[in-house]
């Protein structure tokens, strides 16, 4: 058998081992008795209270701690998302800025000249309703 | 989450900022005239005079030269946007924009205006479009006098500004 082969059954076995531990402190769990729960839950507050007065956080509704930056840390795909989706906008409206090919130097140097575009009779379909 | 929010509002106003400038630009001399008949505001416009320009701008703006002090504050502006463009430009365009300065400077406001809304319409037409225009230009210009002012009553108003009147 090949050292790889050795390492795989070994990683099986491992994980193997691990996913018994899982069920058994799963099935232990459910049979906690109300003293221990009551027990861990005044823990978990105190810890709790305890990061707040250090730390400043606020909780969330779930009683979870909120902290800075907590929303994107879970939907960072979204916020990266958003990010890239506001500097792609923004660099396309700055690029339309500086390549102004209606300002009035290329109005002069269009094939057609002012005149065309000064007389509303030609192509009445370039014209725009009133706006008043 | 009030973190996203003020990210995403900053963002916003970015936004809002770069299109807002794109829309000054798009102002033409209405928004410089407006601002003209306001004491305050024509304060800040720069008169420079024609002595005052850079030899770019001299060279550019030389159709120009001998009118140039008599311009207003608000169309010397505009000549000299002209002027910063001019360099982008290809030489045949060039030539156009110095064949066609004088026409342009002694059009009114309105024409000019107008003539700005129109372009930007034809330059968001197909290429083929654009040609097809041409060519129709070629024979609308054969046409009588009679004939054109005829269809010039007949179609609508392009652009309208009551504070021009």
């Amino acid at each position: 058998m090949s050292a790889d082969n050795t390492n795989h059954n070994d990683t099986e076995h491992l994980e193997a081992q691990a996913k018994g531990l899982v069920s058994l402190l799963d099935a232990r769990a459910q049979r906690l008795s109300m003293r221990t729960l009551k027990k861990l839950e005044e823990g978990r507050t105190h810890a709790v209270e305890m990061h707040k007065e250090r730390h400043g956080a606020s909780m969330n509704n779930d009683g979870t701690l909120s902290h800075w930056g907590a929303w994107i840390d879970h939907h960072r795909l979204t916020f990266a998302g958003l990010v890239l989706i506001a500097i792609i906008s923004t660099f396309i409206v700055l690029q339309n800025m500086n390549n102004n090919e209606t300002s009035d130097a290329f109005l002069l140097g269009a094939d057609l000249p002012p005149e065309a575009f000064v007389d509303k009779g030609f192509e009445p379909s370039l014209n725009k309703r009133a706006t008043i | 989450m009030k973190q996203f929010w003020l990210i995403f509002s900053m963002l916003f106003v970015l936004q809002v900022q770069a299109q807002t400038n794109q829309e000054k630009l798009a102002m033409g001399d209405i928004g410089a005239i407006k601002a003209s008949l306001n004491d305050d505001a024509s304060a800040d416009t720069p008169m420079k005079k024609w002595a005052e320009l850079t030899a770019q701008q001299r060279e550019v703006l030389t159709p120009l030269a001998s009118e140039w002090d008599m311009l207003r504050p608000w169309q010397r502006e505009k000549m000299l946007d002209i002027a910063k463009d001019y360099p982008k430009m290809d030489e045949k365009k060039q030539k156009r924009v110095q064949k066609r300065l004088n026409s342009w400077s002694r059009m009114t406001p309105y024409e000019r205006e107008n003539a700005r809304q129109r372009f930007e319409k034809f330059h968001s037409l197909s290429p083929e479009k654009q040609q097809e225009l041409r060519e129709r230009w070629v024979e609308h210009r054969k046409l009588p006098e009679r004939e054109r002012e005829k269809l010039r009553k007949e179609s609508s108003e392009v652009y309208y500004d009551p504070e021009l009147d």
